[in-house]
């Protein structure tokens, strides 16, 4: 009896042994970062690269010859690199395919220039809401433009402009070459069939902390006939209308002035100004002065057309004036391509419409708990995200905001760490 | 001399109301009770007799010369016979090419769409059937609308739609009532009118029968019906039948369905059957049924769309066998169809403002106005909010006729001939209201435009035709020429009357008939010319405006816009010279039989003129827009302003409700544009050419079954040569409007024409076992050739370039048909807003421009049209495909018959290769091969 317990417990250690589960092949790939000569930085440490597939997303941190070493299955990645130094931002974005050969996969990554911003998109609803009976409103579109900084800013010729309106998801984008976008090297963004300004006769200042509500779709109270959408007819809000190039939009509330209207820089619109309810990509802009303005409308020659069609022209906006973006995707689709050049906005946040989502900036939780005028008045404990997606600092803006503070909001000109996705917009209470 | 005899079946039972004819003279006389038949003054000699009854195989016999009681047995038409038939069967007495389909061959097939024996046609395709796909037409060397269906003699008319110009749908047709049906592909007969194409004839069941009950179930499609022919002693033949047929669109949500409610009644009698037989007939047709999708709960809630598709058709003939000296025999036959197709839509809407709704038919400016208060105002405002827009499109179109044919039949030596002449009246008009909303104050910009309005078409045709048959040596020769002379006349408008002649002429050479080697051997040809009736949508076109908004306030809290609108009306535009659309048809043909296989090969051509199409041709005109910028300067504040505009000049003044400040008027921007007119033309000549070809094969007896081979090679060529219009409605940086109007040959796209060939080719394996009562066909379809070529000619040169960069707007020097070039095509000439009448030749000028004028240059650039892609102008070949169907048919007993099919029963999951674009693309889901499909009927007879 005894030697059938030792044996059955022989049997057991046995097939109780370690399991092997079954490992990938792991390759390696050796990201070197090198920053532009004329910003006098060197490659360092530290600095977080990011390495994101279809199931995988890994992070390491640079040695201090800004080398980073990633060990991962053959596939398809995207590399993130992000940073600040010395006051000057930098950040690149780049494909790598990993093939299952034998040789480590070297992968010198070119870190360019990014500018922040002090006039950011704090909030950009473009979704729509559910409405009563079925199906979704979109028809209550708006950006918030949002002074970030410290100091006075003059809103005068600042523009808004968005890609041709085409979603993320058409299943082809025309303006890949090779797999890059042809002006991914320039650094030009491509402003579809219009621009708009604010259009002011005296200067139009924005204080610190201070925002406009610009409504891109149309400025009337929504909420009469779609409750759960937002009145937008406020006579402080501006919005792009112009009555004949956009004749086909709903006249603005009358209790909006005409000098809300934004003026429009018209090379291709015919009635309406459209921008996609899932995914669209929104920039704004500042040129040198109104001259340079008024120069480069005029001037044919840098009117690209989208695929060749006479109806769908843009004009690329020089990269100096590029101020901030944000390109947005529709979730879980896996059509997304990106349309604004990495500069402006290095990745995409992901996007539900049709719900009454909007896209809400990120709190700066370091900068803006350093402001002492904030003491005490910051609200946390922030519940506003939906579907997963939340602001990571905590920081209840609007909350916070209501209450007297001055919020930073983050601003590293990557829209998949700068927003999220956010339950109700800021107008609703 | 007198000539006698009785009708038998094969049991020795007596055939009432058999039809007999003797070919040589046109005589007939019917059957009586006891199937006694008898000709009191045919001609001597030995005479060809011709015996038909429904349920008994056609029977062919000689009288002999000399006379005495003839017994004429007939066969009964079921799968029992030696020479059962399911396939088309060419008709060997014309000299036009002419196939006929009979009960068996329907029954076999499983018939539910008329339109679907189309696949029995030489190389034609089997389609699944499928009610709910819209409107069904058939076409037959030519477009559907120029296709003349008749059905028991009353031809269905399409022409009173006010929304298409398309041919007459067959979806509501009863198919269980359908006894045969004859395809007419070759020039047809002077009798037949309004086509330019072929003539489908389609035949009833008329005559005594047992009790039929068939009941037909597929995944989709489901049908039962009903009929028998009564004899009574006395009071003639009555049939009667009844069917219902349901389609359902999505096997998985079984709602949105077509459904067919067809019945019949039909009487007929035959008086003085011995010296000169009287047949009176009538019948009684009626369907009720249509599409629905309203019960669909899978649809969002309350959003639907039915139309009906109900009709009633009664005609009254009557054939009489004069007998006279300077009159064979006479036809006469009036009747009277009526149709319902009402549509109706549900549509779901929501307005964050109060949406406007344009209603005004007269000229000039006008300022919304709230509906609640005036809703006959030209503009209203109707409230925000969400409904259901209900609307209804009305039409119901109402065809008349009446035809009367007389025959006189002359036999000398042995030449026979056979006079025609008639005369036929018709009439079409529709009594519905057109486009309707349920209410006005839930309903878009509308005028009303009731299709009762329009004024009726009236055609009277006279034809004449000899058809002479010519005995010589051992040949025989058979021409037919005739003349049709059609007079359309046209109530109240400026159309007045069009006549046109309509000369046609067939001729058939029997070289060879006999017992030889060569059982068969005859040529064939002929020659035609037919002319079509427009339909109402291009005699009437409908009245338009051009509604262009003036005026901008900013919304108020409550959502209403005051906006005002310029209204402007186009008169009703009549083409004086409009055409009506002729075919020159011709064919040549051969019939050849030996001893184990029969062809028949025919080649023909269709030259279509004149065809009737919509064309657009702008204007310049003038209006004034205000907008918000101009309501600053005001002092009136915004709650107390009431808009008002002057009719004439578009000025804007704004009172003051409290009467307080005095009315001010606005500041106005003068805008120039260009409105387009529509109005109906003739389109350049389409060219239409083929071969058909059937082989036929004995049977092979060891294994009981017969081949078949047939195909078909169809050319097609159409080539818009005319100038026309395009109007890039954009706006300029400045606000303007787009200044310039392009002319293009053949209009402003990549091409302006098409060829097109295509080969099919059908196999067909006929098995048949008399002993058993089964045949089993196996088919399989295989299309050879499937070529389109996009085509960009004009007649004064080069109407489009290749361009070397795909962005280039210069031509190069290439190909344009070379591969994978993008082209760009450029109007021949345009004209400014503020220079209507000056044309400027645009290719010279935008040279000019590039280098002198940039601003210009881009701004011609919009009128430049491009390919949409480089394949554009590549040839499409589509590589071979092939597909397979079975049927099965077996008779159990007498009373019962089960059919089976099973439609690409493989499968076929492959692909093809476009060689336009290099695509493979799927056979699964196209239209090249049948859905797979299947189906089942039982047939009960007692």
């Amino acid at each position: 009896m005894k030697r059938y317990f030792v044996l059955i417990c022989l049997l057991l250690t046995l097939s109780c042994g370690k399991s092997s589960l079954p490992v990938p092949a792991l390759y390696e790939v050796d990201v070197a970062l090198s920053y532009p000569t004329e910003s006098g930085v060197a490659p360092h440490a530290g600095v977080t690269v990011r390495l994101s597939g279809t199931m995988l997303s890994l992070e390491e941190r640079t040695n201090t010859g800004g080398r980073a070493v990633f060990r991962v299955p053959a596939g398809i990645y995207k590399l993130f690199v992000s940073e600040k130094t010395d006051g000057q931002y930098f950040n690149a974005g780049k494909e790598v395919i990993v093939r299952s050969a034998g040789e480590p996969l070297s992968c010198p990554v070119d870190l360019s220039v990014s500018r922040t911003s002090p006039l950011i998109i704090k909030e950009f609803y473009c979704g729509g809401c559910p409405r009563e009976d079925s199906g979704f409103y979109a028809n209550d579109k708006y950006a918030i433009l949002y002074n970030n900084s410290s100091t006075v800013i003059l809103l005068n010729n600042v523009g808004l402009a968005m890609t041709y309106p085409y979603p993320a998801t058409n299943t082809t984008n025309y303006d890949y070459e090779g797999g890059v976008l042809s002006y991914e090297a320039a650094g030009t963004a491509p402003a579809g069939l219009a621009f708009w300004t604010f259009a002011a006769d005296e200067p139009l200042l924005l204080g610190p902390g201070q925002q406009k509500l610009v409504v891109l779709a149309y400025a009337i109270d929504h909420t009469r006939t779609f409750p759960k959408s937002v009145d937008l007819s406020l006579p402080e809000y501006y919005v792009v209308y112009d009555s004949e190039a956009t004749k086909n939009h709903t006249a603005p509330s009358e209790r909006i002035p005409t000098s809300h209207y934004l003026k429009v820089w018209n090379y291709g619109l015919t009635g309406n100004w459209a921008m996609d309810r899932m995914s669209p990509a929104f920039f704004i802009f500042s040129p040198e002065s109104g001259a340079a303005l008024e120069a480069f409308f005029r001037d044919g020659s840098n009117v690209s057309l989208y695929n060749n069609k006479i109806n769908f022209p843009r004009k690329m906006i020089p990269r100096s004036w590029l101020l901030d973006g944000i390109e947005v995707f529709e979730k879980d689709n896996v059509k997304n391509k990106k349309r604004l050049p990495s500069h402006l906005d290095l990745g995409a946040v992901d996007m539900i419409g049709g719900l009454g989502y909007t896209l809400y900036r990120n709190v700066d939780k370091a900068a803006t708990e350093a402001l002492a005028e904030n003491a005490g008045k910051l609200v946390y404990n922030y519940d506003g995200g939906a579907e997963g997606s939340t602001d990571p600092s905590g920081i209840d803006a609007e909350a916070s905001l209501a209450a007297g503070a001055r919020i930073v909001y983050q601003d590293t000109n990557d829209s998949s760490q700068d927003f999220h996705l956010r339950k109700k917009s800021s107008l609703k209470p | 001399m007198r000539l006698w005899g009785k009708v038998v079946s094969e049991g020795g039972a007596s055939v009432e109301a058999a039809v007999i004819q003797l070919p040589v003279s046109g005589q007939w006389t019917v059957t009586d009770k006891n199937g006694v038949f008898s000709f009191s003054n045919a001609p001597a000699g030995d005479l060809e007799i011709k015996v038909t009854c429904l349920g008994y195989l056609e029977g062919s016999f000689r009288s002999g010369k000399k006379r005495g009681e003839l017994t004429l047995v007939l066969k009964e038409d079921n799968l029992a016979l030696e020479s059962a038939v399911v396939t088309a069967e060419e008709s060997s007495s014309s000299a036009a090419t002419t196939r006929k389909i009979d009960r068996k061959a329907l029954d076999h097939l499983q018939l539910l769409d008329v339109g679907d024996i189309s696949s029995l046609l030489p190389g034609g395709k089997t389609v699944s059937p499928d009610l709910t796909g819209g409107e069904s037409q058939f076409a037959v060397r030519g477009s559907s609308f120029g296709t003349a269906l008749e059905v028991d003699g009353v031809r269905l008319s399409n022409n009173a739609s006010a929304t298409q110009t398309e041919g007459v749908s067959t979806r509501n047709i009863a198919t269980s009532d359908v006894a045969s049906v004859e395809v007419i592909s070759g020039i047809p007969s002077v009798e037949y009118g309004d086509l330019t194409g072929g003539v489908v004839r389609i035949r009833t069941q008329n005559g005594k029968t047992p009790w039929k009950v068939s009941v037909t179930a597929g995944p989709r499609t489901k049908q039962i019906s009903l009929a028998k022919g009564f004899s009574t002693d006395k009071a003639g033949v009555f049939n009667v039948s009844a069917e219902r047929t349901r389609s359902v669109r999505n096997l998985a949500s079984p709602y949105t369905a077509y459904v067919r409610n067809g019945a019949s009644l039909k009487w007929s009698q035959t008086f003085n059957k011995d010296r000169s037989p009287l047949r009176l007939s009538a019948v009684l047709t009626g369907n009720i049924g249509g599409m629905d999708s309203h019960s669909d709960p899978d649809a969002n809630i309350g959003n639907y769309s039915k139309a009906r598709d109900n009709l009633f058709r009664g005609q009254l003939s009557l054939d009489w066998m004069a007998n006279l000296s300077w009159l064979t025999n006479l036809e006469v036959t009036a009747s009277v169809s009526y149709a319902d197709k009402l549509q109706e839509t549900a549509t779901r809407k929501s307005y964050a403002t109060a949406p406007v709704a344009i209603h005004g038919i007269q000229e000039g400016y006008f300022v919304a106005q709230s509906y609640a208060e005036y809703p006959d105002a030209p503009v209203v405002l109707l409230k925000s909010g969400s409904w259901y827009e209900k609307s209804y499109t009305d039409s119901r179109p109402l065809d008349y006729s009446l035809k009367a044919k007389a025959t006189w039949n002359k036999a000398w030596g042995g030449i026979t001939s056979l006079l025609k002449l008639g005369l036929h009246f018709d009439g079409t008009r529709n009594f519905g209201r057109g486009l309707y909303y349920e209410t006005l104050a839930e309903a878009p910009d509308w005028r009303p435009w009731p299709y009762s309005d329009l004024p009726a078409m009236h055609n009277l045709a006279l034809f004449v035709e000899e058809n002479l048959t010519l005995p010589i040596g051992s040949t025989r020769l058979q021409l037919t020429g005739g003349l049709r002379w059609d007079n359309t006349l046209l109530e109240r408008t400026q159309y007045g009357a069009v006549s046109s002649l309509s000369p046609r002429g067939n001729l058939k050479y029997t070289l060879i008939e006999g017992k030889g080697f060569v059982r068969h051997l005859s040529l064939r040809g002929g020659y035609g010319i037919a002319c079509k009736l427009p339909s109402f949508q291009i005699l009437y076109p409908s009245p338009s405006y051009t509604d262009v908004l003036s005026f901008t306030p900013g919304t108020l809290p409550d959502g209403s816009t005051w906006y005002a609108w310029y209204i402007l009306p186009h008169t009703l535009e009549y083409n004086p010279s409009l055409r009506w659309q002729k075919a020159r048809q011709s064919e040549v043909g051969l019939d050849l039989e030996l001893p184990f296989v029969k062809l028949s090969l025919s080649a023909w051509y269709n030259r279509q003129e004149d065809s009737y199409v919509i064309r657009k041709r702008y204007e310049p005109y003038h209006f004034k827009f205000t907008d918000q910028k101009s309501l600053d300067a005001l002092t009136i504040p915004a709650e107390n302003r009431i808009y008002s505009i002057d009719r004439e000049s578009g000025i804007v003044t704004v009172s003051d409700r409290s009467g307080i400040l005095p009315a001010q008027q606005l500041v106005a921007k003068d805008r120039d544009s260009f409105i387009a007119q529509s109005y109906p033309d003739n389109s350049s000549p389409t060219h239409r050419a083929g071969v058909e070809w059937v082989l036929e094969f004995k049977q092979i007896k060891a294994i009981r079954t017969s081949f078949r081979v047939d195909g078909s090679y169809t050319y097609y060529k159409s080539l818009d040569a005319q100038v026309q219009p395009y109007y890039p409605s954009t706006l300029l940086a400045d606000g303007n409007y787009y200044p310039y109007v392009g002319y293009y040959v053949g209009g402003a796209s990549a091409s302006n024409g098409t060829r097109s060939e295509s080969v099919d080719l059908n196999l067909t394996t006929i098995t048949h076992i008399p002993k058993v009562r089964l045949i089993f066909t196996l088919k399989l379809e295989a299309g050879l050739m499937r070529y389109r070529q996009a085509l960009s000619e004009s007649p004064d040169g080069a109407r489009s370039y290749a361009v070397n960069d795909k962005g280039a707007f210069e031509p190069s020097d290439e190909n344009i048909y070379d591969s994978n070039r993008y082209t760009i095509t450029y109007p021949s000439y345009y004209v400014s807003v503020m220079n209507p009448g000056t044309p400027i030749p645009f290719r010279e000028r935008f040279a000019w421009a590039k280098d002198n004028d940039p601003e210009l240059y881009q701004t011609l650039q919009w009128m430049v049209i491009r390919s949409n892609y480089g394949y554009t102008m590549n040839a499409s070949r589509i590589s071979p495909f092939f597909s397979a169907n079975f049927s099965v048919t077996k008779e159990i007993g007498k009373i019962a018959s089960l059919s089976f099919y099973a439609n690409n029963f493989v499968h076929n999951m492959g692909t093809v290769t476009s060689s336009q674009n290099g695509n493979e693309l799927p056979l699964f889901g196209s239209t090249y091969i049948p859905e797979f499909y299947y189906g089942l009927t039982l047939r009960l007879k007692f």
